[in-house]
């Protein structure tokens, strides 16, 4: 499909003539390709820009602090969303790092080696199916499992007046912040641990030696040798799953319940940026609703933007 | 000591909480595609391949969804694999650590995770909003901004792989530096550019975000690229959100569809570049 | 080369090996694998108490495998293995249940004596040294301190009169004193090497084993290494590594020559290097292989 053009060069130098000339457009051809790349960053920024001006301008500072999304009175405030999206995300790395970590470490460290590389290998592969699989499990088997066997009879048992009581207050349904936040993990979590593995295995074998050389156990090594070593890779990988979680759409807009007012419970529902315009960008039907919705993609952009630069510079820096 | 039995005790706790949570993440996802499997297996007829999407109550397929899917995938494919492939090789043979060769580079890190609903829109923005409709050209642009950071990284990795003994000896006989590229350099790197593509198509096959609000979806049957266009992941975003038994029946095939799909690719992928090292 | 060369009684013959009561660390009859692939073959060495012991032998024949052995690193890796006798002060260290049951199936009838299962307490008697310095991602200080830490509870002023003397011994205390809480990567290579032996030494081990220390040092660095080592034997077993013969004439009490996996020759330095009993061991101290 796409590799002839690799396979035969001889066609291609039929088209880039060798010759100064041919040499400067080949080149030429190739640098427009690469400054392509800014063009659609700058592009991105300048179109939601554009696009989410007319609600900036309209809703001002308010677009940021009120959570009352109402198209119908066409009044646009995007706390919700954007609350919904810090927490989901947040969340979910939560759940998912400790267990990232476990795996790795277990498959660097104490797996037997013949287990090692399959699993190893699954969990790469797990990394790559689309979101909408783990939206739709999620849709149809956890929120289901969750309602009935968490939701309900903690609803039954737990007074709504106590701390806890108020923590799981909803309608007991499975689409919430919670399970939300749930399927994100799982989500990002074979993503983090494929990479957190090849991360641990870039520590020299020598330095590992040499603690344990010294007596350290296995868990003294992990904690205070290999994790430092590769410190800053690592939570540039954490920034990479944080952003991620955050930018993620299809996984939560099947669970998460859509509702824009501001989560009151971890069993509440509730939506976040992505699901929100995922919704209703098609069926927006005034300026201002689809000018809301283009501000809130801005708002994501910049504080996905924030997170990967930092995340794209701590791990540029590993070396 | 016991400080020491102390350690040894926690070291052991340590093994079992790693062991643990391999299990259970092990065993999770397990559970997802055992159920993807188990739900999507018995819809899995010939008629999904012959048939069109189905209204409610009605027998159907997923063919104009499928269809929709592979054309909006091999055209984005097209654009960002030539693209891609002259962006990588930009970065690596001719940006020379310029400041400018940097920033693209660091750029083209961070779009390669922005999120894909961000692309979709402003894919809407430049191509859908200005000509007033939704088209399957529009989706596959969207699809090609997603897969074009992945061709351009692998390339400039792949590239840079290549040892410089080789670009010399091309051009100690006298090659200008883009035939040495070209006839050489592209050559010897070949299987990795091909492992580039292939992550590239992996990562779109399965997007959903982006296509909602540039190839929009389509009932019918269609090849041409100016009209909207269906494609498997958001007729399966349209069939699970719907109440209909039948429908969401269809949307676990697709599912299970685009998982194996997906699937296949990324192994693909990992046995070309084995073959490449070797 | 045949294993008949350096049997037991062959050895026996022509050595005069250190007094048993004297040894510090003994390796008997040792076989190594990696994975089906035998590298050592019925390899003894006999460490005396505050003598330096050499290993000198061509690339590949065996040096580091061994050494591996001696601290039990080597089990870290669970395709390889190692089949004979390690005894610390007399006990055995090699007494994991692979081990054992390779011992019963080459045929060995000895009742071992254990030292106990604890390796973190073994590796901590027997302290090692790599050929590059294996400097943690922490300040000096925590270097130096890292063992000290996992082993013993020490009181802050402990640790930083453990941490000093450390530092001294190793000669690397009058370069560092000033900048204890930088990190260990920002020194120079043969400073970092020096970290290491004082990281190894804080612990206060018995031996010290050295796998090529000085290869990736200059002369200067080398020299300090060399006169830290001297200085060391006096609290201390070591067994050192080396390609560089004159360093071992130099320095060291005993030498053992290795080839392809064989010890071929053991006995005290001067002897050695003054009238080798094997043809190999004249080739290769005159230079005319490996
Ligand atoms: N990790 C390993 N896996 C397999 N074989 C190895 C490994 N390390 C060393 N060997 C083999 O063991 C033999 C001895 O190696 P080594 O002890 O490192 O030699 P020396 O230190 O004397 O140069 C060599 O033949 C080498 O090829
Ligand atoms: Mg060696």
């Amino acid at each position: 499909m796409s590799d002839s053009a690799l396979s035969q060069p001889s066609r291609l130098n039929r088209l880039f003539p060798s010759g100064s000339f041919g040499e400067m457009i080949f080149r030429s051809l190739c640098f427009s390709a690469a400054t392509l790349t800014l063009v659609a960053m700058a592009g991105i920024i300048v179109a939601l820009a554009i696009g989410g001006w007319p609600a900036f301008k309209a809703f001002g500072f308010n677009f940021f602090l009120s959570s009352e999304w109402n198209p119908v009175s066409e009044v646009y405030g995007a706390a919700g969303p954007i609350i919904g999206t810090l927490i989901t995300a947040f969340l979910a790395l939560l759940l998912a790092l400790p267990l990232a970590i476990g795996i790795s470490v277990f498959l660097v460290e104490f797996c037997p080696r013949i287990l090692a590389r399959p699993i190893a290998v699954a969990v790469e592969l797990l990394a790559g199916i689309p979101s909408i699989v783990y939206g739709m499990w999620g849709l149809f088997v956890l929120a289901p499992w969750f309602a009935h066997y968490i939701q309900f009879p903690l609803l039954i048992h737990v007074s709504p007046d106590t701390w806890l009581g108020k923590m799981v207050a909803g309608v007991p349904n499975g689409a919430n912040i919670l399970t939300a936040s749930l399927i994100l993990a799982i989500m990002i979590l074979p993503y983090m641990a494929s990479v957190f593995r090849e991360l641990f295995l870039t520590v020299p074998a020598q330095v590992r030696e040499a603690a344990y050389g010294l007596g350290a156990t296995p868990f003294e090594v992990v904690c205070s040798v290999i994790i430092p070593y590769v410190k800053r890779g690592l939570i540039g990988v954490i920034m990479l799953g944080l952003g991620r979680a955050l930018g993620e759409t299809m996984a939560v807009t099947f669970i998460i319940g859509n509702t824009h007012s501001l989560p009151h419970s971890l069993f509440d529902s509730g939506s976040t940026i992505a699901s929100t315009i995922a919704n209703e960008f098609t069926e927006a039907t005034s300026e201002m609703h689809s000018a809301a919705l283009t501000a809130l993609g801005l708002v994501l952009f910049m504080i996905t933007f924030m997170v990967l630069i930092m995340a794209r510079l701590l791990i540029g820096k590993r070396s | 000591m016991s400080s020491n039995l102390k350690r040894r005790f926690i070291n052991k706790v340590f093994v079992a909480l790693c062991s643990l949570s391999t299990l259970l993440a092990v065993g999770m996802l397990a559970l997802i595609l055992g159920s993807l499997i188990v739900n999507g297996a018995g819809g899995l007829h010939l008629s999904v391949f012959t048939q069109d999407q189905p209204s409610p109550g009605m027998s159907g397929g997923l063919r104009n969804a499928i269809i929709g899917s592979i054309a909006m995938c091999v055209v984005a494919m097209i654009i960002a694999v030539v693209l891609g492939i002259m962006a990588g090789t930009w970065l690596s043979e001719y940006s020379r650590n310029s400041k400018y060769g940097q920033a693209i580079h660091f750029l083209n890190d961070v779009l390669l995770s922005v999120p894909s609903i961000l692309v979709g829109l402003f894919v809407y923005e430049i191509m859908v909003r200005p000509f007033h409709g939704f088209s399957a050209f529009a989706g596959a642009v969207s699809l090609a901004l997603l897969a074009m950071p992945i061709v351009t990284r692998t390339t400039y990795d792949m590239l840079q792989l290549q040892p410089n003994t080789l670009r010399e000896a091309g051009m100690g006989l006298g090659a200008s530096q883009g035939l040495v590229i070209r006839s050489i350099i592209w050559k010897a790197a070949a299987p990795g550019l091909l492992t580039g593509g292939l992550l590239g198509f992996a990562r779109i096959s399965g997007e959903t975000a982006p296509l909602l609000f540039t190839a929009l979806g389509n009932q019918f049957l269609t090849l041409n690229m100016t009209e909207p266009m269906g494609s498997l992941p958001t007729t399966i975003f349209q069939f699970a959100m719907s109440a209909y038994d039948d429908w969401r029946n269809l949307a676990w095939v697709g599912a299970l569809l685009i998982a194996m799909a997906v699937l296949t690719i990324n192994i693909l992928g990992r046995v070309m570049t084995r073959g490449g090292k070797r | 080369m045949t294993n008949k060369d350096n049997t037991v009684e062959d050895l026996e013959q022509f050595i005069a090996p250190p007094a048993a009561e004297n040894l510090n660390l003994e390796a008997r009859n040792l076989d190594f694998y990696y994975g089906t692939h035998q590298t050592l073959f019925n390899v003894s060495l006999p460490v005396e108490r505050n003598k330096i012991t050499a290993l000198i032998g061509p690339s590949g024949c065996g040096k580091s495998t061994l050494l591996r052995i001696l601290n039990r690193i080597y089990a870290l890796y669970p395709q390889q293995y190692a089949v004979g006798r390690v005894l610390l002060d007399g006990k055995d260290i090699l007494t994991d249940h692979d081990t054992l049951t390779r011992l019963k199936e080459r045929g060995d009838t000895v009742t071992l004596d254990p030292l106990g299962d604890d390796i973190s307490q073994i590796r901590a008697r027997i302290g090692m040294v790599f050929q590059k310095p294996t400097p943690f991602p922490m300040s000096i200080y925590d270097n130096v301190a890292y063992g000290v830490r996992l082993h013993f509870n020490k009181s802050r002023q402990e640790l930083d009169q453990i941490v000093e003397r450390s530092l001294h011994r190793a000669a690397l205390w009058d370069e560092v004193k000033d900048k204890l809480k930088e990190s260990g990567l920002s020194l120079s290579g043969g400073q970092q090497q020096r970290l290491c032996v004082a990281r190894g030494l804080a612990v206060e081990p018995e031996v010290l084993l050295l796998d090529e220390p000085a290869s990736a040092l200059d002369p200067v660095s080398t020299a300090r290494l060399e006169e830290t080592l001297m200085e060391l034997k006096k609290d201390l077993s070591i067994v050192i590594v080396t390609h560089n013969l004159q360093q071992a004439a130099r320095i060291s009490d005993y030498t053992g020559f290795m080839y392809l996996g064989n010890m071929i020759e053991f006995c005290s330095t001067d002897r050695l290097f003054a009238r080798p009993k094997t043809r190999r061991a004249r080739d290769y101290l005159t230079g005319r292989f490996g």
